[in-house]
């Protein structure tokens, strides 16, 4: 695998330095998260040692985490200075958000009581595992991509659906000009036309697989014995383009799973913040000593 | 055709709706409308994008969570909704209490209140003394409740510990600097965390707390803890017991099994340490060898009240009359003054001249009636002691206790550092912000009782009668005498006294015997046993005759549990103890110990006292401390028997007990039998207690001693390692808290 750019920030970090392999790459990324858990109970054990309140210290550290997990979302819509490129924001994202539930289980267990403090851990694990998802997805998507034919932007795919679906129109009207070449006229007449023009139902858009398009395609090989040569080329075209389609809706599932998993990572983002901040003024306002 | 780069960027709400059928629009979207002109014919209606969902998404609920919020803050002072977790069982009535028993429980208003000051909504401030405590509002909230089991929590200092205590304490704390620690003050909150659900203790503290000050770190207790230096820790003791002595010499002897278990192990009750006491009762332990010879000691009684013997022809010699003086108890110079005679007439100045007077012995025989000056002086002694006699007669038990309580006043005023603390009981109450209901009445207290018990044990009637025997009617207050019938004893060489209620026989009323030696008719007695009482009914109304020669009483025959008798020949009033710790006498025994002027009290008798004091150190500081009531003193014996204003006689005969460690009492280091005694290996107390070298125990100087609180041990130091072996974090644990309270009363290295 070539790469021209770094896209994480293990790589990032490691290609700064020597630009080894991608299992090497991950380490450094790790150790920084190692020795940031070690600052923090290194913290909050001296926290204590001074009979302080460590919730105060794995709280604001958790605070200072969560803000730095969205500076993300904020380098995402800043693009007049030079802040880097994305991806490597993007990995920096991943692994603050792994060193988060580490900060977050230190800080209030597992599942704290509380009213407010309940819905506050449910937002916290929603948005931890929809985050958790994300990761996986974009980490998986891109393979799945490049094994899907060439790269289409997510909006550019309508339009080359509606290119794929007339040329796969045109070949089916010059195939029924011919006698030997009718048969896939109505193959595409029965089957094909449906396949082109409508979208594919939502349990493929959910997990996208290549059943449907090696069912067509084999049907079409099936229609070979009726073809002349003539035929077989417009068989063979038709093919492609079946494959085409099928690429195609196999990119929009695939991105829309990945858009999914984001809007799905930033919508509780808001009633987050909320509770938040309630937290952090009820914590200050009943506790005695920090 | 190329879609434009309006729809490139993912952040978009809305894209164009001819956009999925290859026709976008070339300017895309402005919000929800179409980006064209309205002229133009091919306008679409904009569709929302998947962002577009997510930030609407994100708004419904961001605006749904602030409503929440904002609707729960205007009650945020008082509404439990925002409790971030349960509390422990022992507050968790705090808040979930109905309000059905209002009286038991906190409004729903004021729940929060009750711990936060922050959220409080009944706008106390501190008030009086909790203004000038240093710790911070939350704690004093604490307070308000746990006053009676924390009293010096106020104070907000490490340990709870103040003055000496505390310096103490610090001595031993290397980082940081112990003055640091000292201004330091320790909030509740800091170790104790609520909200943690019902099933957590508060009390569990963690070790890493402990060691904010305690910076002397080690890995655990089996890897670097300081040694158990001698521990525990010989503590200052009551009552006499050599182990040693006991199990190499007389247990010895009787062939008998020295079993620890037999003293030290209760089935019944918890002490400090588990069931495992320092000693059981008399009557388990004890009473097996010791009751016999005690009573040997006591059954010729106690001269209480005691004339001396006076030589009346001498002093007429010298031309001074003796006055009313009992016939038996004028013959010659002899005797000595009762201890209880001395302390009335040095009630007065003039009594105090006359015992100045006497002889350094004490004793009447070393007067010299030669000299008129001593002569004078003893026909004044005479006459004081008729006058004391008269006073108690015709006053009775009022007179006695007011006289020893000026008495005791006067010790009490004579040691001005006790007086201090004894004042200070009153006007120094323990900081509490409950309401505190006061009752006119007089309140009892450890002296009033100490004082009654004394008083309220010598029959006023017998000291009427004494003195009447003695020198006739009193000629004051006669008048008070003649509203009361005296029943008239017998009299032999014993006048056994009765109430009015049992002397029903005429024929026992006053008849001086008609022996002229009363001692020698007496002596055959003395060998024969008493009839029994149904035999010699049946005799008596056989024989009216004999009836009338009653036989002179015996102390120790007709006494056997106890009581007064006057004794004509010793000329005395005589008190024959019940036995092992009889109330009356421990009150006098004590009297007497605070009225000496050394720790060897003068005691009635020789004999008793040697049984008394064989086993028993009663001195000053112990019974004064019984009156003083301070359960935090610093005298480990007289610790926390006794709260001050519930008196009773179990609490006044403390100092008479070994010392056993109250339940209240919190020490620095705790330690409880029961589940180590769980342990097979370990149920032989020698396990862990090992003797010391056999010479200590023969050795004089490591024994008891007469002052009574020798601090010694018989037993060697506990190893660290014996305790190790178990104590591991694996195993049966090693936090601090253990084995550590930090809520301690006093700190000493002694307990």
């Amino acid at each position: 695998m070539n790469r021209s750019f770094p896209t994480t920030l293990g790589e990032k970090i490691l290609l700064s330095r020597s630009g080894t392999s991608s299992r090497v790459l991950i380490r450094p990324a790790w150790i920084l998260m190692l020795l940031g858990a070690g600052l923090l109970i290194w913290m909050r054990s001296y926290w204590i040692a001074r009979l302080g309140n460590e919730a105060f210290v794995t709280g604001y550290a958790l605070l200072l985490i969560c803000f730095a997990l969205a500076a993300l979302g904020i380098r995402k819509r800043i693009h007049a200075f030079r802040l880097g490129p994305v991806a490597v924001w993007q990995s920096a994202h991943h692994y603050l958000g792994a060193f988060c539930l580490f900060a977050y289980v230190l800080h209030a267990g597992f599942m704290p009581d509380g009213w407010i403090e309940s819905i506050l851990g449910m937002l916290f694990w929603t948005i931890l595992g929809t985050g958790f998802l994300s990761w996986y997805v974009n980490r998986n998507s891109p393979r799945l991509l490049r094994a899907a034919g060439p790269a289409i932007l997510r909006s550019d795919i309508p339009h080359a659906k509606i290119l794929v679906g007339e040329q796969a129109c045109q070949l089916a009207i010059q195939a029924a000009g011919s006698t030997n070449s009718a048969v896939i006229a109505d193959y595409y007449r029965t089957k094909l036309a449906d396949f082109f023009s409508t979208s594919r139902p939502w349990l493929y858009r959910t997990f996208p697989t290549g059943k449907k398009r090696r069912q067509l395609i084999s049907d079409l090989e099936n229609l070979e014995r009726y073809l002349d040569d003539r035929g077989k080329v417009l068989m063979e075209r038709m093919s492609q383009l079946v494959h085409d389609r099928d690429d195609l809706d196999f990119q929009s599932a695939i991105q829309n799973r990945m858009r999914f998993c984001a809007a799905l990572h930033t919508f509780l983002l808001g009633a987050f913040t909320v509770f938040v901040i309630a937290h952090v003024w009820l914590a200050h306002q009943y506790s005695s000593h920090w | 055709m190329e879609p434009t780069k309006y729809y490139r960027s993912p952040h978009q709400a809305y894209r164009c709706g001819l956009a999925n059928v290859g026709r976008p629009c070339p300017n895309g979207p402005l919000g929800r409308r179409c980006g064209q002109s309205q002229s133009d014919p091919e306008t679409c209606y904009p569709i929302r994008t998947l962002y577009g969902w997510s930030r609407l998404g994100a708004w419904i609920t961001t605006l749904f969570s602030l409503l929440f919020v904002l609707a729960l803050l205007p009650t945020w002072k008082k509404k439990s909704s925002l409790v971030p977790g349960a509390l422990s069982m022992a507050h968790a009535q705090l808040l979930h209490g109905t309000e059905d028993h209002s009286r038991f429980s906190i409004k729903e208003s004021e729940r929060c209140a009750a711990c936060h000051p922050n959220v409080q909504t009944m706008g106390s401030k501190p008030e009086g003394h909790l203004a000038s405590v240093k710790i911070g509002g939350q704690s004093q909230l604490c307070m308000r409740c746990h006053i009676h089991t924390i009293p010096n929590g106020y104070e907000g200092s490490p340990h709870d510990l103040t003055g000496e205590d505390l310096q103490e304490l610090l001595a031993t704390v290397a980082y940081p600097t112990p003055k640091k620690i000292a201004n330091q003050t320790t909030e509740c909150s800091q170790c104790h965390r609520e909200h943690q659900g019902s099933g957590e203790n508060l009390q569990t503290i963690s070790s890493e707390r402990c060691q904010a000050c305690h910076r002397k770190q080690f890995e655990s207790f089996s890897k670097g803890h300081p040694d158990l230096e001698n521990y525990p820790e010989a503590r200052p003791r009551s009552i006499a017991f050599d182990h040693g002595r006991h199990r190499d010499l007389h247990f010895a002897k009787k062939n008998a099994t020295f079993d620890c278990r037999t003293c030290h192990l209760s089935t019944s009750e918890n002490s400090v340490v588990g069931n495992v006491f320092r000693s059981v009762t008399f009557e388990q332990a004890c009473a097996q060898c010791h009751l016999e010879p005690l009573r040997s000691a006591m059954e010729e009684g106690i001269a209480v009240i005691q004339l001396p013997s006076l030589d009346r022809r001498r002093l007429e010699q010298q031309g001074l009359s003796l006055g009313p003086w009992p016939e038996a108890a004028s013959q010659i110079m002899d005797g000595k003054l009762a201890p209880l005679l001395i302390e009335w007439i040095a009630t007065t100045t003039e009594g105090r001249e006359v015992l100045n007077r006497l002889p350094r012995s004490g004793q009447l025989r070393d007067v010299d009636l030669n000299d008129r000056a001593q002569a004078e002086n003893v026909t004044h002694l005479a006459e004081l002691i008729r006058s004391q006699l008269q006073q108690l007669a015709i006053e009775g038990q009022p007179y006695l206790r007011r006289n020893l309580e000026n008495q005791t006043a006067k010790y009490l005023e004579a040691n001005p550092k006790r007086m201090a603390k004894y004042v200070s009981q009153d006007t120094q109450a323990p900081p509490s912000s409950f309401a505190t209901v006061s009752i006119d009445a007089p309140r009892e207290t450890m002296l009033s009782l100490w004082l009654n018990q004394m008083a309220g044990g010598v029959p006023p009637d017998m000291l009427r009668l004494a003195y009447e025997n003695w020198y006739g009617k009193p000629a004051e207050g006669s008048n008070r005498l003649a509203t009361r019938t005296i029943k008239q004893p017998t009299r032999g060489r014993y006048t056994r006294w009765q109430s009015s209620s049992d002397a029903t026989d005429e024929s026992l009323l006053l008849e001086p015997s008609k022996s002229p030696d009363s001692l020698l008719q007496d002596s055959d007695d003395l060998l024969s046993l008493p009839k029994p009482l149904d035999q010699t009914k049946a005799e008596n109304s056989a024989n009216p005759n004999t009836a009338r020669s009653i036989r002179p009483l015996k102390a120790w025959e007709h006494l056997p549990y106890g009581g007064w008798f006057l004794d004509e020949t010793r000329v005395a009033m005589v008190y024959v103890p019940q036995g092992h710790a009889d109330t009356w006498l421990t009150r006098w025994l004590e009297w007497k110990t605070l009225q000496s002027n050394d720790e060897e009290p003068g005691w009635f008798d020789d004999s008793l006292s040697k049984q008394c004091l064989q086993c028993h150190s009663v001195g000053k500081d112990r019974i004064a401390g019984l009156f003083e009531g301070n359960p935090r003193t610093k005298d480990p014996s007289l610790v926390a028997f006794h709260p001050p204003d519930s008196p009773s006689s179990q609490q006044l005969n403390a100092c008479w007990r070994i010392y056993q460690r109250s339940t209240a009492e919190r020490a620095l280091t705790r330690f409880s039998h029961t589940p180590h005694l769980t342990i097979p290996t370990l149920r032989d107390c020698q396990t862990c207690h090992h003797f010391q070298a056999q010479k200590g125990s023969r050795d004089p100087a490591f024994g008891w001693s007469q002052q009574g609180m020798i601090v010694h041990h018989e037993f060697e130091s506990m190893q660290r390692s014996h305790c190790a072996s178990c104590h591991t974090k694996q195993s049966a644990g090693d936090s601090c808290t253990q084995c550590h309270n930090y809520h301690v009363d006093l700190f000493s290295h002694k307990h």
